[in-house]
């Protein structure tokens, strides 16, 4: 019973969206729209008096939206070649469009998503997505949007490169210009649209510009635009180090004691990240060297002691892998030090 | 860009030619549809808003249709009703429909059945009805109320939006 309810309520609601949904751009343009009444009387005979037609066509809307796709910075590290920001580009209008891109680094100072702009990313390429797989690969060659349809989004990549010399928390914001051109040729980028000017006659398919105005462009131009950023963060590093050694003659120490047959390690294992945000899915795995045993019971993570079984303390040893330690936290707030140690006897 | 354009140019002659012989068909009464937009424009710091033809007209324009009409028979007429469909890839707006000295009504079925806007209704894809609203609004019909004196004029209009 609650399921054909269920069934029944996502029908209604797809009818009653989609004729909204589904016309946002609105009715073609070149579209006649075409209006007459008819008078009926007295005097008037059985069909009435039909008013001539009153016609006009509906005109080219042009109209266009550029946003960035993730609403967030893209994180880079410096001297990082082909660094890819995302934006998408819609056709808000009613006709089908071409679309010129251009990016550029804004003026120094800007601010966007917690920071500010202080150097600019080299060598800015824009390329429109070619749909052939997501995210930006070699398919994607195409440095305008072709044939855009009413109420359709195409992925825009801007690619840069960092410069070698940028320091950590530094940030370049770019934008991106969408200018609309004409379309209706396949393969071929289009003329430049013109905003029909003045007077003009009901009967033809004129331009007029409703689009309002970018982060970089001005109301009403037939373009719109966008803005991401590119900030550096350190990348993460992970170390392993043998911090301490305790030999058969009874030595223990983090240094100075032998390794040979018996002597039982102590390994670290470090993940340092530096960079402000969340680690998500993190897992570290240690796969016990070739003629060691590991040293039941003696997964310590962040100093705290966890057992071998899998139980929920997010470590175990050889039932996630064999052989082997795993530590898996999940999501970690960064900036952070993570760090685990475990001992192995030599064989 | 030029095809499309001899297209609807062609459309508009098509539209204007099929309609043309009607209107001279009868001398009693003279009957022609209008249609106008808004435009503000400012003068002197002064906003003004006129009306003006459709000349650009893109998606959620409100146009004005206004049906004009005209006893021309020599003796006053009566049982007049104006009947106008909501033109094509048009919305009617709500409480836009006006005519002095007539009774107006709407049709949500086509033009079947016209009754006052509380009563109408539309009959839903899983075979209920539900009240009509504005936007299902197919025909606006203008009952005049008496005769309309020899000479005399009236005018009706009415307001659509561009889908």
């Amino acid at each position: 019973m609650t399921r054909r309810w269920r069934i029944a309520v996502a029908t209604l609601a797809m009818l009653a969206a989609l004729p909204f949904a589904a016309r946002a751009a609105g009715t073609a343009s070149g579209t006649v729209i075409s209006n007459s009444a008819v008078l009926q009387c007295g005097l008037c005979g059985a069909s009435g008096v039909a008013s001539g037609a009153v016609s006009f066509v509906v005109d080219n809307k042009v109209n266009v939206a550029v946003a960035d796709s993730d609403g967030a910075a893209t994180s880079v590290v410096a001297g990082q070649l082909a660094a890819v920001t995302t934006f998408s580009v819609t056709n808000l209008g009613n006709t089908v469009q071409d679309y010129s891109l251009a990016a550029a680094n804004v003026a120094s100072g800007a601010a966007l998503y917690g920071g500010t702009d202080n150097f600019d990313a080299a060598a800015c390429i824009v390329r429109a997505e070619s749909g052939a797989a997501p995210g930006y690969d070699a398919a994607d060659t195409a440095s305008y949007i072709d044939e855009l349809a009413p109420d359709a989004s195409r992925t825009v990549y801007v690619v840069c490169n960092i410069p070698a010399s940028q320091a950590n928390g530094d940030q370049a914001i770019v934008s991106l210009v969408a200018t609309t051109l004409q379309g209706g040729t396949p393969g071929a980028q289009g003329a430049a649209t013109v905003a029909t000017a003045g007077a003009d006659t009901p009967a033809t398919v004129d331009v007029v510009f409703v689009d309002g105005m970018g982060s970089d462009d001005a109301a009403r131009d037939g373009k719109y635009s966008g803005r991401d950023a590119y900030r550096l963060g350190t990348p993460a590093t992970l170390s392993k180090t043998v911090t301490n050694i305790q030999d058969p003659s009874g030595c223990n120490a983090a240094s100075g004691c032998k390794i040979v047959r018996g002597s039982v390690l102590t390994y670290r294992i470090e993940l340092i990240v530096p960079s402000t945000g969340n680690v998500s899915g993190l897992v570290l795995t240690d796969p016990i060297p070739p003629n060691m045993t590991y040293v039941p019971g003696s997964i310590v993570v962040n100093g705290a002691a966890k057992t071998d079984a899998a139980d929920g303390d997010k470590a175990d040893f050889g039932i996630t892998s064999p052989n082997t330690v795993t530590v898996a936290p999940g999501t970690v707030a960064a900036p952070l030090t993570y760090w685990f140690t475990f001992r192995a006897t030599i064989n | 860009m030029l095809k499309p354009r001899i297209l609807t140019s062609v459309l508009i002659a098509m539209l204007t030619a099929v309609h043309l012989p009607v209107q001279a068909a009868a001398g009693q009464v003279e009957i022609k549809s209008v249609a106008e937009r808004e435009v503000e424009t400012v003068t002197n710091g002064k906003k003004e808003i006129r009306r003006a033809p459709v000349n650009k007209a893109v998606p959620g324009d409100e146009i004005i249709y206004t049906t004009i009409f005209k006893n021309l028979a020599g003796k006053p007429v009566g049982d007049i009703v104006i009947t106008n469909p909501v033109p094509n890839d048009s919305l009617y707006k709500a409480d836009s429909a006006s005519g002095a000295n007539t009774v107006i009504t709407f049709s949500a079925d086509g033009g079947k059945q016209y009754a006052a806007p509380g009563q109408l209704t539309v009959k839903t894809k899983d075979g209920k009805t539900r009240p009509a609203l504005p936007a299902d609004y197919t025909h606006i019909r203008w009952t005049y109320k008496g005769e309309l004196g020899a000479g005399k004029s009236g005018e009706v209009s009415f307001r659509a939006f561009i889908k």
